[in-house]
């Protein structure tokens, strides 16, 4: 056997290689990279059409520019997760009603796969966003997330401090803050520490989080995968919301806040990977004998 | 609060710090690390940089304040703000 890209990955990506012919499979997995690759296009040549025509115009004459620009970027995001559905690359959906609109709530979530940000924000309504300084300050779609309300994390303490600052005035105007408090993708089947950032917001503003569980199945676009290593079937990814934790039950102390929502993050996350684990185990019997 | 003793200034740090991150007295000694002993983050550090602005009456220098490791450096760093501070205003 040939050393692939499924060994050189200490975790195996979910592959049809021992289900299906060869030259067969061969010609599948070509055709996925390239579906994939085309959702990458989309993406980044869409980001950049969108913040260089559409969104700088519609800065200038809306009333409310931010939320204009939000509502084109949610629809932009809604086609882009159709397009990616219809190929069969990640269906996500929302397996709980979605939170009611009304209020502004600091969503924290799980960061499971590159495109769950997307797949949150094209459903949910005036949500901004607080992104990594690479994207912010990124040629492609630094324009887009700062036209569209997404705030830059910022890389210095003092940065820290305003990013903070912007994401309590913006839940002051009304808007959702969305955080993933890991700052970072999870590493596959558990999650990196929470930062404190998010629940110092929710302290400040004195709004409740609202976390949101997230799961992708078999796992994708995750930050140790390449874009050659996806799986071979449909990621399902799926984002479950949680009731809302009001930071008054923790004497708005936003470390005794983290470590409780942390915890009970951690509980979901690492039973519902055993669980997957132990139905794909149950699928391939013969992995081993072979 | 110019011309405090070293005493003094730690008895300061360890009060505010006691009030603001809820650590219990005996833990801040001048040895104590700020962030592997004490598990301050940098949210921490901009409440501390705020407390000490307002006791030093200065602005603190993030590269100096980059450099703090231990409790004795910020007892250092208020001892010498506060003799700049000092020697400025009786010039």
């Amino acid at each position: 056997m040939t050393p692939d890209a499924t060994q050189e990955n200490r975790i195996p990506v979910f592959s049809y290689e021992h289900r299906l012919p060869r030259p067969v499979w061969l010609a599948y997995r070509a055709l996925r990279l390239v579906l994939v690759s085309s959702a990458f296009v989309w993406f980044w040549g869409g980001a950049f059409l969108l913040a260089w025509t559409v969104l700088p115009a519609l800065a200038l004459v809306a009333r409310d520019p931010r939320r204009a620009c939000q509502r084109v970027v949610r629809a932009a995001f809604r086609l882009f997760h159709g397009y990616m559905r219809v190929l069969r690359l990640i269906d996500a959906r929302f397996v709980t009603e979605l939170p009611r609109t009304s209020g502004p709530v600091v969503f924290v979530a799980n960061h499971a796969t590159l495109v769950d940000v997307t797949a949150i924000m094209s459903q949910l309504p005036d949500v901004c966003c607080v992104s990594k300084s690479v994207y912010a300050s990124s040629r492609l779609v630094g324009r887009l997330l700062a036209l569209s309300g997404f705030i830059d994390a910022g890389t210095s303490l003092t940065e820290r401090a305003k990013s903070m600052d912007v994401a309590v005035q913006r839940l002051a105007e009304g808007s959702r803050v969305l955080v993933f408090p890991e700052g970072s993708r999870s590493p596959e089947g558990s999650m990196s520490e929470f930062r404190r950032g998010a629940f110092e917001i929710a302290c400040r503003a004195k709004v409740p989080v609202v976390p949101l569980y997230l799961r992708c199945n078999p796992s994708a676009l995750r930050k140790d995968q390449r874009v050659w290593q996806q799986p071979d079937t449909v990621a399902h990814l799926t984002i479950e919301v949680g009731e809302p934790i009001d930071p008054a039950e923790y004497g708005f102390r936003s470390r005794r806040m983290r470590d409780a929502v942390e915890a009970q993050f951690r509980a979901r996350i690492t039973s519902a990977a055993r669980r997957d684990e132990m139905v794909e185990e149950a699928a391939r019997p013969e992995r081993g004998a072979g | 609060m110019t011309g405090a003793t070293r005493e003094e200034i730690l008895e300061h740090v360890r009060r505010a710090m006691v009030e603001l991150f809820e650590i219990d007295p005996e833990e801040i000694q001048l040895d104590t690390r700020v962030v592997e002993d004490l598990d301050l983050d940098s949210i921490d550090a901009i409440d501390m940089f705020v407390e000490l602005h307002e006791v030093t009456g200065r602005r603190i220098d993030v590269q100096v304040a980059r450099k703090i490791r231990t409790v004795q450096d910020i007892v250092n760093l208020v001892e010498s703000e506060l003799a700049s501070a000092g020697a400025s205003s009786s010039s």
